[in-house]
């Protein structure tokens, strides 16, 4: 009782931080400040009213100067009065809140760090911290409260505190201020728990004792009973060959579509597992035990075991034994504690039912309209999320007061199934249904419902009988050696026979056969019993000994499975239809009286086995609202369902779930405490201390609720789950039962979750080991974030807009291909049906969404928009129990922003994560955040237990394969990076060399040195370091090394000189490397060189080496030869090359040589026919050019006209020259830009880079 | 724009509009007008060498006269020699008249007084000679000469007075190479060098020849004898063995006891 105080507290508690935002009306001061708690219990003045709920609090505060708000000390609930008159209003109590001192302000392990203000430094004060009292007057009241506070705070008045708090905010002036605030209540979604909270405290305890909720509350307190079963009496259930079973422990089972056009593949039905079958025969004997075990059943499901398997078989055997027996229809509800499983548990039912025009009517509808097996009473909010297609599929209902004459009825696809104008029409149609099936089997015809529903009675006995009967003579057949499969198990030929029945019945028959030491024999003993082999570590030369007799009834159990139990469930299904039409006829149900309500949801039943809910909404089904005279008058109808089945239940806060164990009889709770928990905000909600005190408040000792902390039991530190887990009636290899099979994801992907979290404990089935595409879709493939992380908008969250660009290019650029990968039928999946997008952070899915739009329009809207819109792209939170082919993890977080994970320790996240992914799971991620180069995984060292982020980072290392960049690019210019990085997109990664890898520089010129340098150690300089870094680290993870430094001797010798480290340490990276020389930087010519790789040109290479050894030796014997003999003083600097050297061996041979032509000429005009041509009297000895000059000087003339008799005429030649227009070589630019513009060298080739990469031009 | 070791081309002469950089637009401009030269083909002159003997009293000293003039414009005629320091000067040619006068004796010759100008070495002939000569790889012309505009000590390279010459320091050191090293270290011996290394690149020569023929040049013939058995021709050697020689010898030097 003190359990569901405590919860009840906590579900109406209104946190300090929410009132601290809340609206407020400031109270005027009482003249006698002291006397607060008189003044405020008389009629206060209507300056302004506040405006009354459920939720006002009289609040005091201490407020700066000038401030409206400050330091909220206290909350004491009460409830506005205001007279009719308006004339003012009055505070009363409201004894159902506690009254609150803030504990943000008192000193104690819930504050991380010292609070700003302390009003109380005692730790006892925490036990004050909320308070409830009784009734009384609005002046006890207030007077109770002010004596709560002013204990606590150990002070005798205001003004007392007052002084105190200041001086601790360095004697600031500080005012108290009173107020009402008033937060606004939550109607809706905690509206019915919080009713049904208030029903359960009102009513008798002795009205729920018979429900699940005893034991659970019980469980809280320490007492808990469990019935501990071993694996033998587990077997002994299915021991039709082992041991001697009179009955079928299971009896119905539901098969489904598969949306396949051939008739043979269109439907399909997989046996249950053993881990699904015991759990489900478990199920049924919760009817039996002794009263002090309860009835409840914990199933731990992780992602993918085939939960919703196993809840079909569940509720197919209680709508068959149900009818067998002859008991009215049971009343069975699927909640789920999340919108997803609600989701996921309504997707269920409708793929049940077969089509109309199948050959086998037994299996059809026999009513008009219903087209699913669940009935949805969903929330207005569940509904919007509903898809049109889902809403079509979807048979919704809704409570119906006394206007109508059902207490409860379909609202959409089949509402006409409640009006009684349409019964005999119904009739009919049911009737004529049956005709046909009458008369397929040649059964005598019949024309109404009452004899309808007997013939189908006697109908599903008897073919329960034939089962048991089939099952028997199958031991017969094996005992006696008829083994053929017609002979070890047949079934008539009017029943519908699934695939996987004859496929197991060949096998079945084949392996009777087989020698026991045979491979197949053996294989087939370690597939069917692969839990105990690995459990007991049974060696494979016992199998036979040990395993044989139980492996052939797990064979006669798929055979049961996969052939008699649907056709109960589909007999049972008709018997309850022809009940429905016969309750019809019954009675009418106007008002919601308890009985009203339980007839109303059998109705219900009978036309879908399971009404499906979420927790928030169960409480609604139940409520009675009117009462028949001289009834008990209850507010719910306390186990008024017969099955209640809680899905996802490791996520429902216990708060919500706890109260809705007493509706139902028997409880069957399925979820997985690996993943994730319920979200309860801290700020908003309640915090593990609000919640810590509330059960202090309820007088549990701090020790009973560090026990309750610790077991989960708490809303705040577990789950239902948590507490189901704990209540188990029956319990198997630990606490409940665990489903062990996984169905959804390739190995690869789940292997993550199983040996994370699951102690790899779970199996896979033998063929998926698999990948869609080694390459483009690996099952476990990452992505290193391009990015950094930062503080998203409102400062809450971060947001990674590189990475969410990234996601956006990856996914627009390979959607078409992935359609192509993931396509099964006709039309190609829509994006939304391939793909989630899931990150941790909230910030984050708006970014990727809005750079999805972005990219997506930039490439022409490859993907339709509407797909866009409809795929999912959240946080993990609200995807669990959801599925996709591929999904994205969208990491955010980067090292060099924060190198903690906020959910590091949590590793249920990430299992939910990784697991929701069934074909192929992208991580992108910051690789230093996730040790995602960490080479060693060691399983032992590296348990996700301690970090789940660092576990994902190696396993992805080890078992991933990272989606692009699949090439490395290596380049000699940084200037070409961006350009090339973009051309080529992501598939590549582009890496400079920046300039020369190896080692140079000169020595001392010895011949010593010389011979050393002859063969030179090229060991590699800090660029040829890293560049051989990057290659050893990225080598692994492309398909190709593809060098691409220039063609020319440099470029070929840096290309081979990586080519050649890399061969030396890693030969299987060398391998992956391609020369492919570019000639230009456009798209064109980079394709061209990427299809043309080339071998290295050795002749190239030879060049530069040669050369690089020459100028050495020539560099080295220069330096020495200036060093000691140039008549110079300071010479130490001055360095020269074999090319400096050419330069001014050049310059000066160019100066002698106009010093020579100066000495030894003189210029002379020819003057003919009044034309003067000049030329130039040559090899004149140095003397006479200066004496002729002298003697021009000594006339003072400046020339002289020589005689012409002097001179004879040789020859005239004729010559054509030829001069051909510049090369456009670099010196050839290099000289034009100098000469048309003045270019010096450097410009002319900063400006030629630039043009060469055409980029930030 | 294509590679910088072949000739540079224009991949889209529309590109043009996109360059937003005035230098680049010039230089870019500039690939375009030297593209529209080759296009245009070569410029052709006739030659016409007269050529005269001048009696003195030491015998005979040639005088040589030129005159050149176009027959074909060719590239002359392109923007890329519009407003060029460098567009020849050309003159009509000699006529018959012109011959016959000279023939007949018809003419006179004016020597004049004023000292032969010194050329100016112009930085875009350093290039041009550079290229020729096969001084420097097209990949590190631009960095010699940017280090050469740099440090002035040897080489100035002054483009305000558009001259290239060699600074005194420059003198002396070529002078002292030239005394010490010969023709090691000349731009002949430079650009037969390069020519070898070209033909190395174009696999008409080994490495190995070069290599051996520089250390020759440098450390004798005797001393080349002996490392002939070094030489290597294929360079992928060079990492396929464990060149380092055998260590024989101590790792530290022998301790002496201080005798009192």
């Amino acid at each position: 009782m003190n359990a569901l105080k405590s919860l009840y507290s906590l579900t109406s508690h209104n946190n300090i931080e929410v009132l601290k935002s809340a609206e407020r009306t400031r109270l005027t001061l009482p003249n006698s400040i002291e006397e607060w708690d008189q003044d405020l219990s008389q009629k206060l003045p209507p300056t302004k009213l506040p405006t009354p709920n459920n939720s006002n609090y009289l609040i005091l505060e201490m407020v700066k100067r000038g401030e409206n708000r400050g330091y909220l000390l206290l909350a004491i609930p009460v409830k506005i009065d205001i007279p009719n008159d308006k004339s003012g209003f009055f505070l009363h109590p409201n004894p159902i809140k506690p009254i609150q001192i803030n504990p943000e302000y008192l000193v104690g392990e819930h504050n991380e760090s010292k609070p700003e203000l302390i009003l109380s430094s005692s730790l006892n004060a925490l036990q004050n911290v909320a308070a409830y009292y009784q009734l009384g007057t609005s002046r006890s009241w207030l007077k109770e409260a002010k004596q709560l506070f002013y204990d606590t705070c150990e002070v005798s008045s205001l003004q007392e505190l007052t002084k105190l708090i200041s001086g601790q905010l360095g004697n600031i002036e500080l005012t108290v201020q009173l107020s009402i605030s008033s937060v606004v209540e939550s109607e809706g979604s905690l509206t019915h728990i919080s009713n049904l909270y208030k029903g359960l405290l009102a009513d008798r305890a002795e009205d729920w004792q018979h429900t699940p909720l005893k034991k659970l509350l019980a469980t809280i307190e320490g007492i808990s009973y469990s019935q501990v079963l071993s694996t033998e009496t587990l077997e002994a259930q299915t021991g039709w060959y082992s041991g001697n079973i009179s009955s079928s422990s299971i009896m119905g089972h539901m098969d489904t579509k598969t949306g396949e056009s051939d008739p043979k593949k269109a439907r399909e039905l997989f046996p249950l597992d053993n881990t699904q079958r015991h759990a489900s025969i478990m199920a049924r004997q919760l009817d039996a035990p002794r009263s002090e075990l309860g009835k409840i059943l914990a199933v731990s499901g992780p992602p993918g075991s085939g939960k919703t398997s196993m809840l079909k078989a569940v509720i197919a055997q209680e709508s068959v034994l149900a009818a067998l027996e002859g008991r009215p229809c049971p009343i069975i509800v699927a909640a789920g504690a999340t919108n997803q499983s609600v989701k996921n548990v309504v997707s269920a039912f409708p793929d049940v039912l077969h089509d109309d025009n199948d050959d086998f009517i037994l299996y059809q509808r026999w009513l008009p309209k219903i087209n699913n097996y669940g009935s949805f009473l969903a929330s207005n909010d569940a509904l919007k999320k509903l898809t049109e297609e889902e809403k079509a599929k979807t048979p919704v209902i809704d409570a119906f007061g006394k206007e109508k004459p059902f207490v409860f009825g379909w609202t959409n696809v089949c509402e006409e199934l409640n009006h009684l104008k349409f019964l005999p029409e119904h009739e009919a149609y049911y009737l004529a249904k049956l005709q046909l099936h009458c008369q397929k089997l040649g059964h005598t015809h019949i024309d109404n419902i009452e004899q309808a529903k007997l013939y189908l009675h006697r109908y599903l006995t008897e073919t329960s009988r034939e089962m048991l009967a089939a099952a028997k003579y199958c031991v017969t057949q094996i005992r006696v050696g008829h083994v053929e499969p017609s002979n070890l198990f047949s079934i008539s030929n009017t029943y519908y026979s699934l695939p996987y029945f004859t496929t197991a019945r060949e096998e079945f028959s084949a392996w009777l056969q087989m020698d026991k030491t045979s491979r197949g024999y053996l294989d087939i003993i370690a597939r069917l019993n692969r839990e105990r082999i690995k459990d007991e570590d049974i060696p494979e030369a016992e199998y036979g000994e040990k395993l044989h007799d139980v492996t052939v009834d797990i064979y006669i159990e798929h055979l049961l499975d996969t052939s008699y139990r649907p056709l109960l469930f589909h007999i049972a299904a008709r018997y309850w239809e022809a009940e429905y039409l016969l309750s019809l006829r019954k009675s009418v149900l106007f008002a919601q009286t308890e009985e009203n309500i339980i007839e109303g949801l059998r109705r219900i039943c009978m036309v879908t086995p399971v009404v499906i809910s979420t927790l928030h909404m169960l409480p609604k089904l139940m409520q009675v609202k009117s009462y028949t005279p001289g009834s008990i008058q209850r507010s719910f109808v306390y186990g008024g369902i017969d099955l209640l089945i809680t899905d996802e239940s490791g996520q429902a806060d216990i708060r919500l779930g706890l109260p809705s164990m007493a509706l139902c009889r028997k409880l069957i709770s399925v979820g997985d405490i690996s993943q994730l928990e319920p979200v309860i905000d801290n700020k908003k909600d309640i915090s593990a201390y609000d919640d810590y005190s509330a059960w202090l408040k309820q007088g549990y000792s701090a020790e009973q609720i560090t026990r309750l902390i610790e077991l989960g039991f708490t809303p705040t530190s577990g789950s239902l789950l948590h507490l189901v887990i704990h209540s188990s009636t029956y319990s198997y290899q630990g606490a409940g039962f665990m489903l062990r099979g996984h169905y959804r994801c390739f190995q690869k992907i789940i292997d993550y979750c199983n040996r994370m979290v699951y102690d790899e404990k779970l199996f896979y089935l033998p063929n998926n080991d698999k990948e869609v595409d080694p390459e483009d879709l690996p099952a476990m493939a990452y992505v290193e974030t391009p990015g950094s992380s930062e503080v998203g908008k409102g400062k809450k969250s971060k947001v990674n807009y590189k990475e969410a660009n990234l996601i956006a290019e990856m996914v627009v650029l390979r959607y078409r291909s992935w359609q192509e990968l993931l396509n099964k039928g006709d039309a190609p999946p829509t994006l939304s049906s391939m793909l989630a997008i899931v990150t941790p952070f909230n910030k984050q899915p708006e970014a990727i969404r809005d750079a999805l739009y972005k990219t997506n329009e930039l490439h022409g809207c490859v993907i339709p928009e509407s797909e866009i819109k409809d795929t999912t792209i959240d946080t993990i939170h609200k995807l669990q129990g959801a599925e996709k082919d591929i999904v994205i993890f969208s990491g955010v977080q980067t090292h060099s922003d924060s190198a903690r994970l906020f959910f590091e320790k949590q590793p249920y996240l990430l299992n939910v994560a990784v697991s929701r992914a069934k074909k192929s799971f992208i991580a992108v991620i910051c690789p230093k955040l996730y040790q995602l180069n960490q080479a060693s995984f060691d399983l032992q060292t590296s348990q996700g237990s301690i970090n789940s982020v660092h576990f994902l980072g190696r396993y992805l290392n080890q078992y991933g394969k990272r989606l692009f960049p699949k090439h490395l690019f290596i380049v000699e210019a940084k200037g070409k990076v961006s350009v090339l990085t973009r051309m080529l997109g992501q598939e590549y990664v582009v890496y400079p060399t920046n300039g020369a890898v190896t080692k140079s520089g000169l020595q001392e010129d010895s011949v010593e040195t010389a011979r050393r340098q002859l063969l030179p150690n090229y060991g590699l300089n800090s660029n040829g370091t890293q560049a051989l870094d990057v290659i050893l680290t990225e080598g692994p993870k492309v398909k190709s090394i593809l060098l691409a430094t220039d063609n020319d001797n440099v470029g070929e010798t840096i290309a081979w000189h990586l080519f050649q480290h890399t061969k030396k340490i890693a030969p299987e990276l060398a391998r992956k490397m391609l020369r492919v020389p570019l000639n230009a930087i456009t798209e064109e010519h980079v394709s061209l060189a990427k299809e043309n790789p080339r071998d290295f040109d050795l002749q190239m290479v030879s060049a530069e080496i040669s050369r690089d050894i020459i100028d050495k030796w020539i560099a080295q014997r220069m330096y020495t030869v200036i060093q000691q003999h140039a008549p110079l003083k300071s010479k130490k600097a001055i360095g020269m090359g074999r090319v400096k050297a050419a330069v001014l061996d050049l310059l000066n041979k160019q100066k002698m040589e106009a010093e020579r032509v100066r000495s030894t000429s003189i210029n002379v005009t020819l003057s003919v026919n009044g034309r003067k041509i000049q030329g130039r009297l040559s090899n004149m000895t140095p003397n006479d050019v200066i004496k002729f000059q002298n003697q021009l000087k000594d006339k003072n003339i400046t020339s002289m006209v020589s005689d012409p008799d002097r001179y004879s005429f040789n020859k005239l030649e004729s010559k054509l020259n030829t001069y051909s227009p510049p090369n456009r070589s670099t010196a050839g630019l290099l000289r034009y830009a100098y000469l048309n513009y003045k270019f010096p060298p450097s410009l002319t080739m900063a400006l030629l880079q630039r043009l060469y990469i055409g980029d930030d031009v | 724009m294509n590679s910088a070791h072949d000739d540079i081309s224009v991949l889209s002469s529309d590109m043009l509009d996109e360059i937003n950089d005035p230098n680049m637009r010039l230089l870019f401009e500039l690939i375009l007008h030297m593209e529209e030269a080759e296009k245009m083909g070569n410029g052709e002159t006739i030659k016409q060498t007269l050529e005269f003997a001048f009696n003195s009293e030491n015998g005979q000293i040639p005088i040589v006269f030129e005159v050149e003039s176009v027959t074909q414009s060719g590239w002359w005629e392109g923007e890329l020699l519009k407003d060029n320091r460098i567009k020849p000067k050309l003159e009509p040619s000699l006529t018959k008249h012109d011959l016959d006068a000279i023939k007949r004796g018809d003419f006179d010759i004016t020597l004049e007084g004023e000292e032969i100008e010194l050329p100016v070495f112009r930085l875009d002939e350093l290039i041009e000679q550079m290229e020729l000569y096969g001084i420097a790889r097209p990949s590190t012309i631009e960095h010699i000469l940017s280090t050469l505009m740099e440090d002035s000590s040897l080489i100035d390279i002054n483009t305000n007075v558009d001259e290239v010459s060699v600074t005194q320091t420059g003198e002396i050191v070529n002078e002292t190479l030239k005394t010490h090293l010969g023709n090691i270290g000349s731009f002949e011996w430079n650009g037969s060098l390069s020519s070898s290394l070209q033909d190395v690149e174009t696999g008409l020569l080994s490495a190995d020849i070069p290599i051996l023929m520089v250390y020759e040049d440098l450390f004798g013939y005797e001393e080349r004898t002996k490392v002939n058995g070094m030489a290597w021709t294929d360079p992928t050697t060079l990492y396929s063995q464990d060149k380092r020689s055998e260590r024989v010898a101590g790792l530290v030097t022998k301790l002496y006891k201080t005798v009192e």
